[in-house]
């Protein structure tokens, strides 16, 4: 069918060896990726209250209907779903996302997506050709590092060695031969062992790093799914696709060649121009790497074969290593199948117990790590093996960050200081909830660290480039809160929706922004796709009079792909359809109001470096309204108010619809969604929030 | 701007390592997609290898991976006076700072005094 989905999802039931499927028309309401793999939880999990290892725990690796497409920013990714291990002090159904080709052969091999049920007797790994579904023996594979067991299933599919030419899979030569290899999604060795940690990591280091998937897939003795597809699909307009892709070149740098030099790169920044390369050391060749369908090419690849498709945070940003060595330390963490954040978190915490004295040789807690070479290669490969091999320290990191501080008594004192920055569930501290509103209550009422940078690039990160190097902005802090209010379909009829002054951050206007974001991004990035450097897309220094391409151009994607004639706002309210549906699942395992707080360093200890004598902030440059006025300001250096969270929380739910004594849903909302079965679910539970 | 040469003795206090925890220079190392941390310096060197001279546009391109090291100018030129103890130094760091232009277009001027002071110590302490 040309609608851009492939018409069906692919169901393996472990315990029994089952392979079936289900038509992706039941599902395609929710869009697809998160909001199908919600959904399809929903339905086919029969107990959401039990552990992430509990074989009744249900996995979801979705596409979406633009994955394979041409669809600009959105044709690379794959969602995955699930109950997590990672999270505190429960692990919720949570989500993770990586990009590469995974999602492109599956929709090439014709299915939307797979959905994992139950646990196999023996170790396994599920291998997709096509229409050809098996479960094959994983004994072999067991022990063996994320980049290994892709190289053995390769040569397994393929036949050893890979020979890079025509491979014939079939009997026809449109839909039977490929020169690709399997996309293969493998877990870590043995990583059942270290479940909070453990990612899935997709050819070089496409990562879905956060929730313990990896943990997940070790617990139903899956190894791994490899899925090769050698046929198409079909899209409904593929002229108007190819058309938008043209818009949008009017917001990208490449489609302005003779207008450059603006002070600020949007989101649509040259291809060939990785911003990976300066984690790489000097010297080393490069070629840009992106995901499938992109017109970014964000990642690298190198001479060296090390770091290759790794960005972002795999990179150690914050560890104080040279590139020589964190290239090194990433390689490592992408074959040990290793969560980056968690490592990110670890080494302040640990600088912080080595100045303390607590760590090291004979001491408290006891350990034969090099703590005086932290930034070594050493360093890094001793403590990365010590979790994986539950050696030395590693023993009780492997539990995870927060179990661990907890088995050595250290979790009250070190949150409350923030030496252990995890910011809420358990999460490694990413951005600040103190100052970046939005992405703090993101995570809090939520499930995750949201890792959503829609607010972030142009709200934080670009003013803050800008006062860093006394540039005039692109537009003023009144001219970008207009841009983006109209923007923020359906709150545009509000101007103080980026106000993240002091009084601001509790205002019912973050309440819609925090609200917006959730929406958005449930629907428009994790079901549909859009990925989050390139969308959304709010001021771009060549969109007209500086608005940049969002709330036109996702529906203008989707709809080409399509065929449907959806607006933005019909997508807004999937997003929150979506997003009520996840706060379900979470107040069935046992979500509760109070529950919802930051850690306590958020609330007592401000954003600012405690070296005594030298008062330091680190510069965080964010649009305010104050009397009467906008502008950018530091923000840096706040601490959060308590009654205030909780007074915002109110503000929050009320505007939900949700009872603003426990934060569920009432009936009447989850009706007015459609959603009259989860309200049923939930009143049979006892947790149907009261109108 | 040149600055005087230095003895053995000097060059072995002004390329020294200050320990404590709290007598370090604080500063903070910020990625685009990663977040930030604060981080802290106990030397010259550190602190000069700390500093990348960069644009603004160079940094805004390279998108999630964009980064800045950052640290209050002010800042330094006190601690490079009360705490290296090398006032010629600060004096003329203070005079970099006291064109009020923005951190980012101070870094290769701090840069470029951190690495000559450094270069000179190097040069002293090889003669031995």
């Amino acid at each position: 069918m040309a609608n851009g989905y492939a018409g069906k999802i692919l169901k393996v039931d472990l315990t029994t060896k089952t392979i079936g499927e289900i038509p992706t028309s039941q599902y395609e309401q929710w869009g697809g990726g998160h909001g199908m793999g919600s959904a399809i939880f929903w339905d086919l999990c029969e107990d959401p209250t039990v552990d992430g290892t509990d074989p009744k725990n249900v996995v979801t690796i979705m596409a979406g209907p633009l994955s394979g497409t041409l669809a600009s920013g959105a044709a690379g990714r794959t969602e995955v779903q699930g109950i997590g291990l990672q999270s505190m002090p429960r692990g919720w159904f949570t989500r993770s996302n990586f990009g590469g080709r995974f999602s492109t052969h599956l929709k090439y091999a014709g299915w939307d997506g797979i959905v994992i049920l139950g646990k196999s007797d023996k170790q396994v790994w599920l291998n997709i050709v096509d229409g050809k579904v098996t479960l094959e023996d994983a004994t072999s594979l067991w022990g063996l590092d994320t980049h290994a067991t892709q190289q053995k299933i390769w040569a397994s599919v393929l036949g050893a060695p890979p020979a890079g030419n025509w491979d014939t899979l079939g009997t026809t030569r449109d839909s039977g031969r490929s020169t690709q290899r399997p996309a293969v999604l493998s877990a870590g060795p043995n990583a059942e062992k270290f479940g909070p940690w453990a990612s899935l990591v997709h050819d070089g280091g496409n990562g879905a790093g956060q929730g313990g998937f990896g943990g997940v897939f070790a617990s139903k003795n899956l190894k791994a799914v490899s899925v090769l597809g050698t046929g198409g699909i079909e899209v409904a307009d593929p002229n108007a696709l190819m058309q938008a892709r043209t818009w949008l070149m009017g917001y990208a740098v490449a489609g302005n060649w003779d207008n450059q030099g603006k002070n600020v790169a949007g989101n649509w920044p040259l291809p060939a121009n990785p911003g990976t390369a300066s984690s790489f050391p000097k010297g080393t060749a490069l070629r840009p790497q992106g995901c499938a369908g992109c017109v970014r090419m964000c990642r690298c690849r190198s001479d060296k074969i090390m770091g290759n498709d790794s960005m972002c945070v795999d990179f150690f940003t914050t560890a104080g290593a040279t590139p020589e060595v964190t290239v090194v330390w990433t390689d490592l963490m992408q074959k040990l199948g290793l969560n980056a954040f968690n490592l990110v978190g670890l080494f302040p915490w640990l600088r912080g117990l080595v100045a303390e004295g607590a760590i090291g040789k004979g001491k408290a807690i006891d350990s034969s790590l090099p703590f005086e070479q932290m930034t070594s290669v050493a360093f890094g490969v001793d403590l990365m093996n010590s979790i994986v091999n539950q050696t030395d320290i590693g023993k009780d990191l492997a539990l995870g960050l927060w179990q661990c501080a907890q088995k050595w008594g250290r979790l009250d004192k070190d949150l409350a200081t923030g030496m252990l920055p995890l910011q809420e569930w358990g999460y490694v501290h990413h951005y600040d909830g103190r100052t970046e509103a939005e992405w703090g209550y993101g995570c809090l009422l939520g499930d995750r660290d949201i890792n959503e940078h829609d607010f972030n690039w142009i709200c934080y990160w670009t003013p803050t480039i800008w006062a860093a190097y006394g540039m005039t902005p692109l537009v003023t802090a009144q001219r970008m809160a207009e841009i983006m209010s109209k923007q923020m379909i359906p709150y545009s009829d509000e101007p103080n929706l980026i106000d993240y002054s002091d009084a601001g951050i509790y205002s019912e206007t973050m309440a819609k922004t925090t609200a917006w974001h959730r929406h958005y991004t449930r629907y428009y990035k994790q079901a549909l796709g859009f990925c989050d450097w390139n969308w959304a897309d709010f001021v771009n220094p060549y969109g007209p009079d500086f608005v940049g391409a969002t709330s036109i151009g996702e529906p203008k994607f989707f709809n080409a792909v399509t065929g449907k004639n959806q607006t933005f706002a019909e997508g807004m309210e999937i997003g929150r359809k979506i997003w009520n549906l996840d706060r379900a699942v979470w107040i069935l395992q046992g979500r509760t109001r109070d529950m919802e707080v930051f850690s306590d360093y958020m609330y007592d200890v401000a954003a600012t470096a405690k070296t005594p004598g030298i008062p330091y902030e680190m510069p965080y440059t964010m649009p305010v309204f104050e009397n009467g006025a906008w502008s950018y300001k530091s923000v840096a250096g706040r601490k959060l108010d308590r009654q205030k969270v909780e007074d915002f929380k109110t503000l929050f739910f009320k505007l939900e619809g949700w009872d603003t004594k426990t934060g569920w849903p009432t009936r009447k909302t989850l009706e007015d969604l459609g959603l009259k079965n989860v309200a049923d679910k939930l009143q049979g539970a006892g947790k149907l929030g009261a109108a | 701007m040149a600055l005087k040469k230095v003895g053995r003795e000097e060059a072995l206090r002004f390329t020294r390592v200050v320990e404590s925890d709290e007598l370090r220079l604080p500063g903070s190392q910020i990625a685009a997609g990663a977040g930030g941390v604060f981080v802290t310096f106990g030397s010259l060197a550190e602190v000069e290898a700390f500093l990348v001279p960069t644009t603004p546009e160079e940094i805004l391109a390279s998108g999630m991976q964009g980064r800045l090291n950052h640290l209050d100018p002010p800042s330094l030129a006190m601690w490079v006076r009360d705490m290296i103890g090398d006032s010629e130094l600060a004096d003329a760091l203070d005079e970099v700072v006291a064109s009020g232009r923005a951190f980012g277009l101070l870094v290769p001027e701090m840069k470029e005094l951190l690495a000559e002071r450094l270069a000179q110590c190097e040069a002293v302490l090889a003669e031995e």
